[in-house]
């Protein structure tokens, strides 16, 4: 019995994993340049005693929102003693610090419906909304990334997000990364798939494309907007707004193509799991590394199925399985997905 | 009368087999993460040439596995002299990096892919080139 195997040159060449696929250094902390509570005219902001109680390091149940935590420990916005905010406040904090006042309208819009059901009537009346009621309303959802959901800042799950980072920076692929990760993680430990699909994608997207929007900057080299890693952090664990990510501009229209590009790549990541039927090449590495004890995908073939699904795609795509030949440039896939 | 290991099932009459996908598992149940072949058998697309089919193979391999490193494409002659593809990678798993062979052959209207996995912990020279040699064995009938 004789055989014989030829290398021959490899056709396909897959990226190395480049530096930005390398873990953002997590633990360097940059101090903001100018202090936190003073702004750029050099107007002192005062935290309101409500906000000073719960502030970051207080060891109390903080804001789960690192925006609206930030914007309220800076004394941007004050918190109430019964916990809620102005939204008319927070649209100026969001205008000042670079986002249109439609934006802030939007965010106003977010924050009226992130209590209970019963309080939304009485937020859009009143014009505010309760921060520290968020973890009552709609916005723990699956597939955020967890790293204020107990009250206060969490390391491991910082160091999970600013994982996707590119070279330092997140971008829109590092947050598409980020929200499909943690649609994946969820969805692996029973979250409800129809609510993680659709409300967890949707939101995840959603909040960090007002992110990117009102704070991220554009590299004019790579043209990508971001935010630097070490910035994210200074919001995230100090509750500050670091100067690195004040003064952009921006306006609904570029958080809308954010969210749009957050989408897409977001969405493509989580459907690749739609191919996991063994009947595609991609299905049947999944089942070998499976039955290798790897288990790759685990939990990851039927919410990607299900993604898909969702979208009516996958599930009637023929080029899926082999039976029509598949498209292979840019403008074919465009043409098979549109005609 | 079909064996479905563990159970056996017998089609009604006019029933023949178009699709068969075996998994096989190197050792004991539950004895941790080792070798696994994966093997198929499917009627090709309609019309489409075995490189063809290869090379949509690698795309798709290379777009959907995640951090997938040093995808290779070499020729392999089975024994009865036939010749196929074989694609190499490896990938990370909750349960370490694995080394895969994708390996595909087609006769006539028929295509056969075989996987063999194996964690590179376990991976040597010598097991390679014995499951390589099990698949080089593939025979047309």
């Amino acid at each position: 019995m004789s055989n014989t195997i030829k290398p021959k040159t490899p056709v396909v060449s897959t990226p190395k994993p480049a530096e930005s696929a390398k873990p953002a250094a997590a633990s360097s902390t940059s101090a903001p340049k100018t202090n936190a509570g003073w702004g750029a005219t050099g107007a002192a902001r005062t935290p309101s005693p409500t906000a000073v109680s719960i502030a970051p390091g207080s060891g109390k149940t903080e804001v789960m929102c690192p925006v609206l935590r930030a914007l309220a420990n800076e004394g941007r916005v004050q918190l109430r003693a019964d916990g809620t905010v102005s939204v008319d406040e927070l649209n100026r904090a969001i205008k000042e610090l670079g986002g249109s006042r439609p934006l802030g309208a939007a965010t106003w819009a977010i924050g009226t419906i992130g209590n209970k059901p019963t309080d939304i009537l009485k937020n859009i009346i009143n014009h505010e909304f309760s921060l520290t009621k968020l973890p009552e309303g709609i916005v723990p959802h699956p597939a955020d990334t967890q790293i204020l959901r107990n009250g206060k800042f969490d390391e491991a799950k910082f160091n999970e997000l600013v994982k996707h980072a590119d070279r330092g920076v997140m971008t829109t692929e590092s947050f598409a990364n980020a929200i499909a990760d943690n649609y994946r993680r969820d969805v692996g430990a029973g979250a409800n798939k129809l609510d993680a699909t659709v409300r967890g994608l949707n939101f995840a997207q959603l909040e960090f494309a007002g992110l990117l929007s009102v704070f991220g900057s554009k590299n004019n080299a790579t043209g990508k907007t971001g935010i630097k890693v070490e910035d994210l952090r200074v919001m995230y664990e100090k509750g500050q707004i670091p100067p690195g990510m004040q003064g952009q501009s921006s306006s609904v229209i570029e958080a809308m193509a954010l969210q749009a590009s957050l989408a897409i790549k977001s969405d493509a990541n989580v459907a690749a799991g739609a191919l996991s039927s063994v009947f595609t090449s991609k299905g049947l590495s999944d089942a070998g590394a499976r039955l290798s004890g790897g288990g790759a995908n685990d939990g990851v073939g039927q919410s990607g199925q299900l993604a898909s699904m969702s979208a009516g795609k996958a599930a009637a795509c023929p080029h899926m399985g082999g039976a029509v030949k598949k498209p292979a440039g840019p403008a074919e896939v465009v043409n098979a997905h549109t005609l | 009368m079909i064996n479905l290991e563990g159970f056996s099932f017998e089609p009604p009459a006019g029933f023949r087999t178009e699709e068969v996908t075996y998994g096989l598992r190197f050792g004991l149940p539950g004895s941790g993460p080792g070798p696994s072949f994966m093997l198929q058998s499917k009627l090709a697309r309609q019309g489409a040439k075995f490189e063809e089919l290869v090379q949509e193979t690698m795309v798709e391999l290379a777009q959907t596995i995640g951090q997938l490193k040093g995808l290779t494409n070499s020729e392999i002659t089975f024994v009865d002299g036939a010749k196929g593809a074989v694609l190499a990678y490896d990938f990370p798993t909750h349960a370490g990096e694995m080394r895969q062979y994708f390996v595909m052959r087609m006769e006539k209207a028929r295509l056969c892919n075989i996987t063999l996995t194996i964690p590179k912990a376990s991976l040597t020279d010598a097991n390679a080139a014995t499951f390589m040699k099990a698949i080089a064995a593939l025979k047309a009938i």
